[in-house]
């Protein structure tokens, strides 16, 4: 009788969970499996889904090709410079707002405008911003006399200008996660550290940053995630990837290699190998946490 | 070293700016090396007032003195104060030496007092490994606050707050979150402190059993103003007025209209005691254990009975309102008996109609 039961609730737990799994099935297993079975081709027709040629070779085209090696550099120096650059600020800001200053709701919804905005339309409108002529970023260092950088148009500054950008659009997503921690520090903790005569960076050190430690933690893990999937930020901020490709990533790589160039084995194989770094990339830093937890 | 509170006023202004006052002109002396409860139900303004002595909370209007010293104005971490919190608020990442030790490591004066490194090091862990002695926790120090007991936790948090041999020891309802054993254990367990310690100590709390059983004296305070300042039995046997009378005494104290007439007051239409007062209309506390069943006195229709322990707790009607008696269970006595009771002369007390008390036997 009770393994007739526990049928019974596990036929009914999968009607409910059926059409998230339909969806998943075929808008993310299958596609992961397709481009999968792709990357083993050299050649492949997307039409009748067939392949030719079986074997490693698109996958050491693309290892060999210094578009890729640019591309894999780019996302490197992209997600170095703006994860812990953007979780800085976006702490420092979100206890700025979370310490009651006046206006504070106000600006609440200012930073979280950004997230809600379209990526597309955010570059457009810095690519106003970072106009070598006409840019308010010039014209503001101008005031301290330095001379007008070329931000979009001067291949060193493509991926410096990208980070900025990166950065700065990475912003909205912390700040508001961090608002959130802070407001679930229990504000005791702080009379207590009064007390006990912490000062205010030492209340920030013993109390707001090991309270924030498994927030940190996510936000470390999604934004490195959201770092190496960097390509809207690229398009929406030079409409390609950067003069002379000087700002290409890699997901930039795959998709030019898949619609531009029509090589799909080739964007394939790059997607596998983009897929593998990232899921290395998450389990050191789940692993990191998870034993910075147990302690 | 006494603490003096003068004029005492703390005002909130509401959303709607409406104001509440929440501590209404306190004026009090707590003697120095004394465990001093402040007693009341929620919301007469005794945390308030604890958060005031912390410097938690700026007071309004009036003056807060430790010793001969004006305290006002000083923010709480100059004050040398410790303050056990109603739910701990220890650091949940730090060890529980690390709880102890932290207010020793921020302390100015004591870095003052022991410049060298290691000798400081030295100086926090003999403090910590004596004040853990103290509360009897030696051999949690390596455990983190989550991996202890309720009761565990609340000996931290007085360690937390006496390691730094604070001048006042403010404790916010500390046993709230204990079950009932726990909280006659740990509340022997401070009173057992505060005099190794000797440190002057406020214990806010809402049980009036608690504050009787530990404190030197009690405050008692309703709606932000303070009703009575005394030992705690005299708070029980001289209540100065209706509303301490409710609040102490466990069945609470049975209280009526009556009346005066020809020096005797009356209870059930029949005169019950002598009463040295004019005629008019009075109310009358009589404390549960103070009726004594008789064969005159007045009569009572027995509604219920239940037995507490020794004793049973009967119910009844007096003067149209239902009154409950505690009577020696040696007695037969049922539901349905009708009864004569008479008084004892310890435990009545009569208030005017202002409620303040000006008679007793």
């Amino acid at each position: 009788m009770v393994g007739q039961n526990q049928r019974k609730t596990f036929l009914k737990a999968m009607l409910y969970m059926l059409p998230a799994l339909v969806i998943i099935a075929l808008f993310v297993v299958w596609p992961m499996f397709h481009t999968l079975r792709m990357s083993f081709y050299e050649d492949f027709n997307i039409f009748n889904k067939t392949g030719e040629g079986f074997g490693l070779s698109s996958y050491i085209w693309v290892l060999q090709d210094p578009t890729f090696h640019k591309a894999l550099l780019n996302t490197f120096i992209y997600a170095i410079v703006t994860v812990p650059v953007s979780i800085m600020i976006a702490l420092a800001i979100a206890i700025l707002l979370n310490s009651g200053i006046r206006g504070s709701k106000f600006f609440q919804t200012a930073y979280f405008l950004p997230y809600v905005t379209n990526a597309i339309a955010i570059g457009l409108a810095f690519r106003f911003i970072f106009h070598s002529e006409f840019g308010v970023f010039n014209k503001f260092l101008a005031i301290f006399g330095i001379d007008a950088i070329n931000w979009l148009t001067d291949p060193d500054w493509a991926m410096p200008t990208l980070c900025i950008f990166g950065v700065w659009s990475a912003l909205a997503f912390k700040i508001v996660i961090f608002l959130a921690g802070l407001q679930g520090i229990d504000p005791q903790l702080y009379q207590a550290a009064r007390i006990d005569e912490a000062g205010k960076w030492k209340m920030f050190t013993s109390i707001t940053l090991p309270q924030l430690g498994p927030i940190m933690a996510y936000q470390f893990v999604i934004a490195t995630i959201n770092a190496f999937k960097a390509y809207n930020e690229v398009v929406g901020l030079f409409g390609d990837d950067g003069p002379l490709h000087s700002a290409i990533t890699m997901v930039y790589y795959m998709y030019d290699k898949f619609y531009n160039a029509n090589k799909y084995t080739i964007a394939a194989a790059s997607g596998v190998i983009m897929f593998l770094i990232i899921m290395v990339f998450t389990f050191i830093q789940l692993g990191m946490s998870n034993r910075k937890a147990d302690q | 070293m006494d603490i003096r509170l003068e004029g005492l006023t703390k005002t909130f202004t509401g959303k709607d700016k409406v104001e509440t006052i929440a501590v209404n002109d306190l004026t009090v002396t707590i003697p120095g090396g004394h465990l001093v409860g402040l007693l009341g139900p929620s919301g007469c303004g005794k945390s308030t007032t604890l958060f005031m002595l912390a410097g938690l909370h700026e007071p309004t209007r009036g003056r807060i003195w430790f010793g001969d010293e004006d305290v006002t104005d000083l923010p709480p971490e100059k004050r040398g104060i410790g303050l056990v919190f109603q739910n701990y608020a220890l650091y949940p990442h730090m060890t529980v030496y690390d709880n102890i030790a932290f207010p020793l490591r921020n302390s100015r004066s004591f870095r003052e007092k022991h410049k060298d490194g290691k000798e400081r090091h030295e100086a926090i862990d003999q403090i910590v490994q004596q004040t853990a002695k103290i509360v009897a926790i030696e051999e949690l120090l390596a455990r983190k606050p989550s991996q202890l007991s309720g009761g565990q936790q609340q000996r931290v948090a007085i360690a937390r707050a006496i390691a730094k041999q604070p001048r006042v020891l403010l404790l916010d309802e500390p046993l709230s979150n204990l079950d009932a054993r726990l909280r006659i254990q740990t509340r022997e367990e401070i009173r057992r402190i505060q005099q190794a310690t000797g440190i002057t100590t406020v214990f806010v709390t809402h049980d009036q059993e608690e504050a009787m059983s530990i404190t030197d004296e009690i405050i008692v305070m309703k709606d932000g103003v303070v009703q009575q300042v005394d030992h705690p039995q005299e708070t029980y046997i001289h209540p100065a007025n209706v509303f301490v009378a409710r609040f102490l005494g466990n069945p609470p104290i049975n209280m009526i209209d009556a009346s005066v007439k020809d020096g005797q007051v009356m209870i059930n239409g029949c005169p019950a005691i002598a009463a040295d007062l004019p005629d008019g209309q009075y109310k009358v506390g009589i404390r549960p254990e103070s009726f004594i069943l008789s064969d005159d006195g007045f009569t009572a229709d027995i509604l219920t009975k239940a037995t507490i322990g020794r004793d049973f707790q009967v119910r009844f009607d007096m003067n149209g309102r239902y009154s409950e008696a505690l009577i020696e269970s040696d007695k037969s006595i049922e539901e349905g008996d009708k009864v004569h009771f008479r008084l004892r002369r310890s435990g009545v007390h009569i208030f005017d109609l202002d409620e303040k008390r000006i008679a007793q036997w």
